[in-house]
């Protein structure tokens, strides 16, 4: 049995405007599991960063259940990055990468190295006296992350990561995260709506419908080689992930002539 | 350093100017025995010398500094929860912002009769009617600094685990502390320019007593003498009030958050670029493509 980092079972959420509801997303099933990089990507507006933002706990379901690690969210397990670096200007990057451990809720965190280890792990030791002003994207969008892996968060959720990167520095860095997921062993959400970077960084890519979201399709993506892989079987994940991608919001339960000849699992199951 | 001196040095030579302006003004356009002759700037700087090793403007000047000193910190209790409540929440905006609007335009001395009725003489009316005049800057600039606060950065602590009182210490105050610290100064600079007037009012020292006291008493050069002491005091204030609250930071998207440092974007042998054509930038992110074409030199293809 593979155990799960995250679970939304049913999942439910709506906004509200005056007396109009605006459903978000309806009955989404979610899984993530512990140590994969799941990508989550859908066109704008299906509710991908809404769904992000109720997994680190900042927003919560109308409807359903939320479970991490299996249980109901306590302690703090989550932590999220969102497109904008948004580090504080009048800090540092090694003071943006240390405010976390000054939050009470990362005390256990606070090592007299944590700061050091990190920012020479993420290759960022260069920058430490830097503001985030004299930062490139690339750069800013490191310390991002390391502001979160410091806290020892074993689950993150980024947010259009690398959006606003130029090609050359996306995929450097996408190589750059998975590297270090791989070397801390850490669950990954990527939300992007990029899908080559969702078939390059996730195990499994979620896919997610339009308005209201749910998960329409999970598909294992390491299984078929990922982007590297030029394969017959891997063009045609890359092709119906696409074609998917592109197609109108369907009901999620429709047939899909792929559906039964690869590897994926219908609403994240 | 060569810079700053340079800077010392032209401030200096202005105030030489105006001294030398001022000394000529009277000297050839004032009758030597009328009684605008008595203004003149050396009997006032002789006097300013006598006054200051007596002793007594200097107390004069003290009461009126623990004055300021007062009105500013009252200014300062009242002006940054208002400023926060108005910031933070957007009914107390629309409603109190009129309000506000309307209190900051009266001047501070039509509170005089007011200030009387409600605290009698002495210091409590002075120190009122300063706080009458600082309390709106530090107010409106503090609600400012609330209203710029990058909400991702609130959504970034949250995420982080702060509390709200850690995320008030951690990021609301410092990401508040340059419009805020702008604040304080604009309120100094009123403070020192009300509270002149106001010790003209029912108090028996401070520089502004001085200076009615001196006029009673036909002691023109004293007053002259008071009045620079003001200025100087006044310009002293504000170059302390520029270094404790101003920004000394350099200045990112129009608001001053680091230490100045100087940082090279770009190098080489500039951008040809031909007229009619166009010339593209490319790079990665952080060479300084965006910077070039804005910032840096241009550099015309030689003929």
């Amino acid at each position: 049995m593979v155990a799960l980092a995250l679970r939304v079972t049913d999942g439910q959420r709506a906004y509200h405007r005056g007396a109009t509801r605006q459903p978000v997303f309806t009955d989404l099933n979610l899984e993530v599991r512990t140590g994969e990089v799941l990508a989550l990507l859908g066109p704008s507006g299906c509710g991908k960063s809404t769904l992000l933002r109720i997994l680190a706990g900042l927003e919560s379901l109308d409807h359903g259940r939320l479970e991490v690690f299996g249980a109901r969210p306590s302690a703090p397990k989550v932590g999220i990055a969102f497109q904008q670096p948004s580090l504080l200007p009048w800090l540092t990057v090694a003071q943006n990468v240390a405010l976390g451990l000054r939050f009470a809720a990362n005390r256990a965190a606070r090592t007299p190295d944590a700061v050091s280890r990190v920012l020479d792990e993420l290759r960022l030791e260069s920058v430490a006296d830097a503001y985030p002003a004299e930062l490139s994207g690339g750069q800013a969008q490191r310390a991002n992350v390391a502001r979160l892996v410091v806290t020892g968060r074993p689950i993150l959720l980024l947010d259009e990561p690398f959006a606003a990167l130029d090609p050359g520095t996306r995929e450097a860095l996408q190589d750059w995260l998975l590297d270090l997921q791989r070397a801390r062993g850490l669950t990954l959400v990527v939300v992007t709506h990029d899908l080559s970077e969702a078939l390059h960084l996730g195990d499994r890519v979620a896919v997610m419908s339009g308005i209201p979201g749910t998960i329409r399709r999970v598909w294992d993506v390491r299984s078929h080689g990922g982007r590297t892989d030029r394969s017959e079987a891997g063009e045609a994940v890359r092709r119906h992930i696409l074609s998917q991608y592109d197609a109108d919001p369907r009901p999620a339960d429709r047939p899909t002539t792929w559906a039964d000849t690869l590897s994926d699992s219908p609403q994240g199951r | 350093m060569r810079a700053g001196a340079r800077r010392v040095g032209a401030a200096f030579v202005g105030l030489g100017v105006a001294l030398l302006i001022w000394w000529a003004a009277i000297r050839f356009l004032v009758p030597p025995t009328g009684i605008l002759a008595r203004f003149a700037p050396d009997d006032a700087i002789a006097t300013l010398v006598r006054l200051l090793g007596e002793g007594d403007l200097v107390a004069h000047a003290v009461a009126s500094l623990r004055r300021i000193a007062a009105g500013l910190l009252v200014a300062a209790a009242v002006g940054i929860p208002l400023g926060l409540t108005l910031g933070s929440i957007r009914l107390v905006a629309r409603t109190g912002g009129p309000v506000l609007g309307l209190l900051r335009m009266i001047s501070p001395l039509s509170w005089t009769p007011i200030a009387i009725i409600l605290f009698g003489v002495g210091d409590s009316p002075v120190v009122f009617l300063v706080a009458m005049g600082a309390t709106w800057p530090i107010a409106v600039n503090t609600a400012a600094g609330v209203a710029h606060l990058d909400p991702t950065w609130l959504r970034v602590a949250r995420s982080l685990g702060a509390t709200r009182r850690e995320a008030l210490r951690l990021v609301v105050w410092p990401g508040i502390r340059p419009d805020l610290l702008t604040g304080l100064r604009i309120a100094t600079g009123i403070a020192w320019v009300v509270l002149v007037p106001a010790e003209m009012l029912g108090v028996d020292s401070g520089l502004g007593y001085f200076i009615l006291d001196s006029r009673d008493r036909f002691a023109y050069d004293e007053l002259v003498a008071a009045i620079l002491v003001i200025g100087s005091l006044g310009l002293a204030i504000d170059g302390l009030a520029c270094f404790l609250f101003g920004n000394r930071r350099r200045t990112v998207g129009g608001r001053s958050w680091f230490r100045g440092r100087s940082l090279q974007v770009g190098s080489g042998r500039g951008l040809p670029a031909r007229t009619g054509q166009v010339t593209a930038g490319g790079g990665l992110t952080g060479p300084g493509v965006a910077t070039t074409p804005s910032g840096g030199p241009a550099v015309p293809e030689p003929r």
